[in-house]
């Protein structure tokens, strides 16, 4: 939406009501934040707020006001340069954002927030060895689990070639014994298998993922696709017919769910082809229910 | 992932630096400092002689006629001891046998504060220590009665400090008062060579309970009780089924100021009184108001009622008021569940904030109840030792009470009993439907077998309060993100509440499904039931299936109201009940019926709805679900200073009636009764009630009822 605004104002777009209207709602919350400021006017958190608000405005020379004021009120803490920074981020300056926070990294190194945002600036900039650095930091430095960063560089390294996706798996291995067993981390992780033609490898990893779900309809068929891709089409055959078995286990509510519907007739559907290309195969029932692999 | 994209974020995220450059708010760190009451080379009163000093000479106040003072060490003998050395009598080979020594000291404190007391003591040969007159220790002397003859076994002191425990001794102690220390020396033989003695004494305070005791992250077999000390100690939780009958502990070595011990092995739904303390002894609990209760075995259709919050840490006036209303509407029902929904300690979370506003403000309930949260804008994180919403917080990342492990304690989600709760978090995490999060939710909210499905996180996806959702520029378009990428998630698989803070206002949806876009992109397919949800009045909303049936509508509520109010237009279209007014919201979920009020500072019930699941399941007396065009409109200005004009439609011929009912859904006056044909009809109301008398201003809601069905409007009257 920002980013739109702005390429509205390179290009010399006008529109004659929608920014009015847009910028109402913006206009009041100043009002607002002055009046809190009228009341508590030692309150660097105010004038923060308001100077974000106020750059949103197009009134920059007032922004900075408030982000000096801010600064006064905050000395030595690094505070300001960051919001300064997110600002310079959110209106397209990725450069100038990333000369913002380069002394704060070097005099805080330890600082979470200020690693992520420069890490998203350098990824924006094409930069993703540096990005990955920012995380490899923040993922060192953050005392909470917090799987999005892990994530981010998995995704990062993918990007490297062959050799980045073997240190996105290692990544996210690491993630996955630090963390416990985030959904997202395991994911990426079968998909990176994949996509280096590693079937066996993201099977282990799927039936890993699997055996510590309480539902695994949607993993057995994610099973059956990926031995069909590969080709092994009586073990597909398998997965899917565990996969119907599992969906028929379940309470009547729970098939009725449109994504349940959808899953079963995709299954359904599986099984045909595999059995048309498969005589061998035999036709599923509902008493064949298989155990998970 | 945008880590910082709006300016609370930023007010955050200033606030947190601020407080690390200029260690604001950090919780008290005290080490458990030891605290000497005589130190070594004290001075010492003390009696040497060819006899003993006299019957009591150990206790307080005995007249120490003819004893001398000396600093310790005192002695003879040894190079170490201070001179002149004690005296030994005229013959080497017959020296005196007992040295008698005693000093008092002030302690200026309570003993029951007391954890610790020992003594260092510097001897030789044999000792008897004394406190207040009873003896506390004895060393290297025989059993039995003590007297000035009676010799020590072998020891020497080597100007050693030799450390012994007399906690025992602790209740002898008088607090802010003078106490009085007793020690007799004895030698090993009369020709002994050597004498000594000096002592330190030394306690350490018992732990006081700053913080709680408050429950965390409850299931159907285990909690987590939590607690903070004001200095560092073991931990251990006493618990059983009764005060004074508390037979089972469990408990920590580590010593630490924030506790934390896990209690496991539970039997479900059962209540459970407790105490907690350090190794010692208990420090509080153990009483009627100290209890949790287990959750029920996930499935079981439980009588459940829950509390939520929004936005309430203002350690306000406000705050109390709804605090001490929801206590008073409660009465002695037990309080199942307690969720808050963000900003729970303005104006930063600081751990100061999260004192006074939260841990303080609510100490009794936090005993009793088991508090979920999530993190709300205001909500500090990284903010140094103890700053930081997570170390508050023991919150289900690992499953452990449910649901899908989410590996993180931002967003999580828990069973209890027929009901499974989801928290997201809005302020830190990426909303985004491939972020880690939404790839989580997913494989979460498929996998839940319970009935109700009720999810909970800070930034509302409609409101038009202190915050505006349709704003791309408020709050770095999180509430339009997680209306575009996570609700799709929650209506596919039937969510049935959602509930938000971040306004201070309490906004209340109808039943809606599928409205992802801003407030101008909603159409009537997405009404799924545009009536208050009102039984008595209009019907409960009713979802036909017992489960989690997809994309059959859920109820949104704001309620960020419970420790302030700040305005707005309060009229966003999705709404049916808009107040800025302070309150909180109370569910009662039984079965397959949801009902919801939000219980206002006054204690009073401002706002009430049902939902109902399940086909077929309609309590007794409830109108069935809406299926026609019958139609109510008022049509005259709204407020109204005096009456009121309606137009209604029905699809066929038949009797109907007109009724005002007023918000307990009393029925004040009937509007009109009669038979209609089908078509358009008006009716106006004069403003009164049955007995002719002008309703007080207020809110009223006018119901018409044809043909088995039931629609409603709200009227409200100024005058």
């Amino acid at each position: 939406m920002l980013l739109a605004l702005l390429l509205l104002t390179t290009l010399g777009l006008t529109v004659a009501s929608a920014p009015a209207a847009a910028h109402e709602p913006l206009r009041t919350q100043i009002d607002e934040l002055t009046r809190q400021i009228a009341a508590d006017p030692t309150n660097p958190s105010l004038l923060l707020a308001r100077a974000e608000l106020l750059r949103m405005n197009e009134q920059p020379q007032r922004a900075e006001a408030d982000l000096r004021e801010a600064q006064r009120l905050l000395p030595g803490s690094p505070a300001v340069e960051i919001v300064r920074a997110a600002m310079l981020r959110d209106a397209g300056r990725l450069i100038a954002a990333e000369r913002q926070l380069d002394p704060v990294i070097a005099a805080a190194p330890q600082l979470v927030e200020a690693r992520a945002l420069r890490a998203e600036v350098r990824e924006a900039l094409g930069r993703a060895q540096d990005a990955i650095a920012d995380l490899d930091q923040a993922i060192a430095q953050t005392r909470r689990a917090v799987p999005d960063l892990w994530l981010r560089r998995a995704r990062l390294l993918a990007t490297l070639g062959a050799a980045g996706e073997q240190r996105a798996l290692a990544s996210l291995d690491e993630g996955l014994r630090t963390l416990g067993p985030s959904p997202a981390l395991a994911e990426l992780a079968i998909d990176l298998e994949l996509r280096r033609g590693a079937t066996d490898a993201a099977l282990v990893r799927l039936d890993r993922m699997m055996a510590g779900l309480p539902r695994k309809e949607t993993m057995l068929a994610r099973r059956g696709e990926i031995l069909a891709a590969a080709g092994r089409t009586l073990e597909a055959w398998v997965a899917w017919s565990d996969a119907l078995a599992a969906i028929e286990a379940l309470p009547a509510h729970k098939r009725a769910a449109p994504a349940l519907l959808a899953l079963d007739s995709r299954v359904r559907l599986a099984l045909r082809d595999a059995q048309d290309s498969e005589p061998s195969a035999p036709t599923p029932t509902p008493t064949t229910v298989r155990t998970a692999p | 992932m945008t880590l910082i994209q709006s300016a609370l974020a930023r007010r955050a995220l200033a606030l947190l630096l601020f407080a690390s450059v200029i260690g604001v708010g950090f919780a008290a760190s005290t080490q458990a400092e030891p605290v000497t009451l005589i130190p070594r080379l004290s001075e010492w009163n003390y009696y040497a002689g060819p006899t003993d000093p006299g019957a009591g000479w150990q206790m307080p106040g005995f007249p120490e006629t003819g004893w001398s003072t000396g600093t310790g060490p005192l002695g003879y003998g040894e190079d170490y001891v201070t001179l002149p050395n004690l005296p030994y009598g005229d013959d080497p080979n017959n020296k005196w046998v007992s040295y008698y020594f005693r000093r008092t000291f002030f302690l200026n404190e309570d003993p029951s504060n007391i954890g610790t007391l020992r003594i260092g003591f510097n001897y030789d040969d044999g000792a008897v220590v004394y406190i207040n007159g009873v003896e506390v220790a004895r060393k290297f002397m025989p059993a039995g009665i003590i007297t000035w003859g009676t010799l020590a076994a072998d020891h020497e002191s080597y100007d050693t400090y030799e450390e012994t425990d007399i906690t025992a001794g602790i209740p002898l102690l008088v607090g802010n008062a003078l106490n009085t220390i007793a020690v007799e020396i004895h030698q090993t033989t009369v020709t002994s060579d050597d004498l000594v003695m000096d002592l330190e004494l030394i306690h350490s305070v018992r732990p006081v309970v700053m913080r709680g005791p408050y429950l965390q992250n409850a299931s159907s077999s285990a909690i987590s009780v939590r607690w903070r000390s004001h200095i560092p100690s073991n931990s251990r939780v006493w618990y059983g089924s009764a005060p004074g009958s508390l037979t089972e502990m469990a408990g920590d070595p580590a010593a630490t100021i924030e506790h934390e011990v896990r209690l496991s092995g539970l039997a479900p739904q059962s209540r459970y009184y407790y105490a907690v303390g350090d190794y010692t002894a208990p420090l509080t609990g153990d009483d009627d108001s100290t209890f949790f209760r287990t959750n029920p075995v996930p499935g079981d259709a439980y009588p459940t009622r829950a509390w939520v919050i929004g936005d309430a840490g203002w350690n306000s006036v406000g705050q109390q008021l709804v605090r001490n209303a929801y206590a008073t509407y409660a009465g002695n029902r037990d309080t199942d569940l307690w969720l808050m929904l963000g900003d729970n300690a303005y104006n930063a979370g600081t751990d100061a904030e999260y004192t006074s506003s939260v841990f303080n403000m609510y100490r009794g309930m936090l005993r009793k109840w088991c508090l979920w949260t999530t993190r709300g804008n205001h909500d500090l994180i990284y903010g140094g030792p103890a700053n930081d919403y997570y170390d508050h917080f023991t919150l289900p990342s690992a499953g452990e009470a449910g649901g899908v492990a989410s590996t993180t304690e931002a967003y999580y989600s828990f069973d209890y009993g027929n009901i499974h709760f989801i928290c997201l978090d809005t302020e830190g995490t990426s909303l985004l439907t491939d972020g880690a999060m939404a790839v989580w939710l997913r494989q979460d909210i498929a996998a839940t077998y319970q009935p109700w499905t009720i999810a909970f996180w800070h930034h509302p996806p409609y409101t038009r309060g202190s915050h505006i959702s349709d704003n791309e520029f408020d709050s770095g378009a999180r509430m339009g993100n997680v209306r575009r990428n996570i609700l799709p998630i929650l209506d596919s698989t039937g969510v049935d509440l959602v509930l938000n803070g971040h306004s201070h206002s309490y906004e209340r949806s109808f039943l809606l499904n599928g409205h992802y876009g801003t407030s101008g992109t909603l159409t009537a397919a997405m009404v799924v039931d545009s009536g208050f949800g009102r039984p008595g009045i209009d019907g409960p909303y009713v979802k036909p299936t017992l489960g989690s049936g997809p994309f059959e509508g859920a109820v949104y509520v704001v309620a960020g109201s419970s420790g302030t109010t700040s305005g707005g237009t309060l009229n966003h279209p999705v709404m049916v009940e808009s107040l800025n007014l302070l309150g909180s919201l109370v569910l009662d979920v039984a079965g397959n019926r949801l009902d919801a009020h939000f219980i206002g500072s006054n204690g009073a019930a401002l706002d009430s709805f049902t939902i109902v699941k399940g086909p077929g399941i309609l309590a007794a007396g409830d109108p069935p679900v809406h299926s026609s065009t019958l139609a109510l409109a008022l049509s005259s200005a709204n407020p109204a200073r005096r009456g009121a004009r309606f137009d209604f439609t029905l699809p066929r011929g038949g009797s109907a009636r007109l009724d005002i009912f007023d918000m307990a859904g009393r029925r004040l006056a009937r509007v009109a009764q009669a038979e209609f044909a089908a078509g358009s009809h008006r009716a106006d109301w004069s403003g009164r009630s049955a007995s002719g008398e002008h309703v007080a201003a207020g809110v009223y809601f006018a119901v018409l009822e044809s043909g088995g069905e039931r629609r409603a409007v709200k009227v409200v009257i100024a005058r």
